[in-house]
């Protein structure tokens, strides 16, 4: 059973050198090329994607920034116009305030002119009046100029 | 054409042998052990005929080269069929480097990968390792494949022959120091044997010790691998035999329990086996390529 023979001893080595040098040529060498190509592929995917999420981060962080940054500033146009529309109305309203007084006290004005003017005339309708009707009375002309200047003392005598 | 017809009839030839022992059983019953273990000569093919099962028997080529008995035997014989069909495995798997391709192709790869990323990587590291992957790959799948062709019926086991683990433990001897040199250099080489650091009056005794440890590395090798593959087979023998000496059909279903049972650890053991030769080649590669290690 532990019979040497070298034949055999030799007959492996060459088999297994000549199997050797098929399977490299054969099997082996586009094999483990294959595996690398794949393991290099899969790095370089992980990595693509490493970096693709690192640029994906912070440009969504760059992006919340911009938001708030914006959200801010639209904050601050409101409050601005928000401002601005009370002072106009402010002002608006102070000026319609005036400008209301004004007209008010130029139709007073107005109506004391109008109202003494109207006075006036009755008064000189009334002298009028009292002159034609004293003239019947009488029935004598009198100097008009005379009477009316009469009359109208008389008047300013007595009470409005 | 030979081949060919030994792999297509594979599973018929099951029935076959256990006949054909049968047979031979008559004559000498404890000799079949040994005489299955060693027969180098013959090549028996059974072949289905109309009056049952016929065994041909194919004789060893023999002839001598300078003095030497170079027939081709049967071991010989089931060496390049252990080649060709890891050729053929590999060759039409994994057609120009093909990747996922069938299912047994990557089942070949979790193989390849294996030796690659348990074997030969960790004990080496990725630098040294990748030029030397296809010499430990070829080692793995060789003893794996000649294992595994002694459990098909009427296959034989050609790492169970002590001759062909000393040629396998003759390459791995000739890598091991082959490497230590082209890496180190001869000087380097065969000084890093002596350990620094020992006393001087232990450097007599260290050389001849060490020069031991050289060889006895890979004849370790040579013996496990061979005693391994023996011991399968000569227990799946024995237990055929228990039929025979009991002379009766009654109690066959245990010893074929028994059989099976080993024959399903017998392919474990393959494995183990083979993965055992590559570690060893590797790390006894990987010392020598670095010594200070």
């Amino acid at each position: 059973m532990l019979d040497l023979h070298p034949g055999l001893m030799i007959w492996t080595i060459i088999s297994f050198v000549i199997l050797l040098y098929i399977l490299n040529k054969a099997a082996w060498k586009p094999i483990l090329k294959a595996l690398d190509e794949r393991e290099k592929g899969i790095k370089d995917d992980i990595n693509t994607a490493k970096t693709a999420r690192e640029k994906a981060e912070s440009s969504l962080e760059e992006y919340r920034k911009q938001l708030a940054e914006a959200q801010s500033e639209a904050q601050k146009i409101v409050a601005k116009s928000r401002e601005d529309a009370e002072r106009i109305g402010e002002e608006l309203k102070a000026k319609y305030q005036a400008d209301a007084e004004a007209l008010l006290e130029k139709a007073r004005k107005q109506i004391d002119l109008e109202s003494q003017a109207a006075i006036n005339e009755i008064r000189n309708e009334v002298a009028g009046l009292a002159i034609v009707t004293a003239e019947k009375i009488i029935g004598k002309a009198l100097d008009s100029e005379d009477h009316r200047r009469l009359v109208s003392e008389s008047l300013m005598e007595s009470p409005n | 054409m030979l081949i060919a017809g030994l792999i297509l009839f594979f599973p018929l030839v099951t029935i076959a042998s256990s006949d054909a022992e049968h047979g031979e059983g008559h004559g000498d019953d404890k000799d079949f052990i040994i005489h299955h273990l060693t027969e180098m000569d013959k090549i028996e093919i059974p072949v289905p005929t109309k009056h049952g099962w016929m065994k041909f028997s194919l004789d060893a080529l023999q002839f001598e080269l300078f003095g030497i008995d170079m027939s081709i035997t049967k071991p010989v014989i089931f060496m390049w069929l252990a080649g060709l069909v890891l050729f053929l495995c590999f060759t039409i798997s994994f057609r120009g480097g093909r990747l996922f391709g069938s299912k047994f192709a990557q089942l070949l790869e979790v193989y390849i990968l294996f030796v690659r990323d348990e074997i030969v990587y960790p004990n080496m590291g990725e630098k040294d390792g990748r030029p030397l992957l296809p010499f430990f790959l070829t080692v793995f799948f060789f003893i794996l494949a000649c294992n595994l062709l002694g459990q098909i019926p009427s296959g034989h086991t050609a790492t169970g022959n002590i001759n062909v683990t000393a040629g396998l433990a003759i390459i791995a001897f000739i890598m091991i120091q082959g490497m230590g040199i082209i890496k180190n250099g001869p000087i380097k080489h065969f000084k890093a044997m002596i350990p620094s650091g020992i006393p001087a009056f232990v450097i007599p005794i260290m050389i001849p010790v060490e020069i031991i440890s050289m060889f006895t590395k890979p004849f370790a090798l040579c013996i496990r691998l061979y005693a391994n593959m023996v011991a399968g087979h000569a227990v799946i023998l024995a237990f055929f035999g228990l039929i025979f000496m009991a002379k009766s059909y009654i109690i066959a279903p245990l010893p074929i329990g028994g059989v099976l049972f080993v024959s399903i650890l017998e392919v474990f053991i393959a494995h183990l086996q083979a993965f055992i030769f590559t570690i060893l080649t590797v790390l006894f590669t990987s010392m020598t390529m670095h010594p200070s290690h």
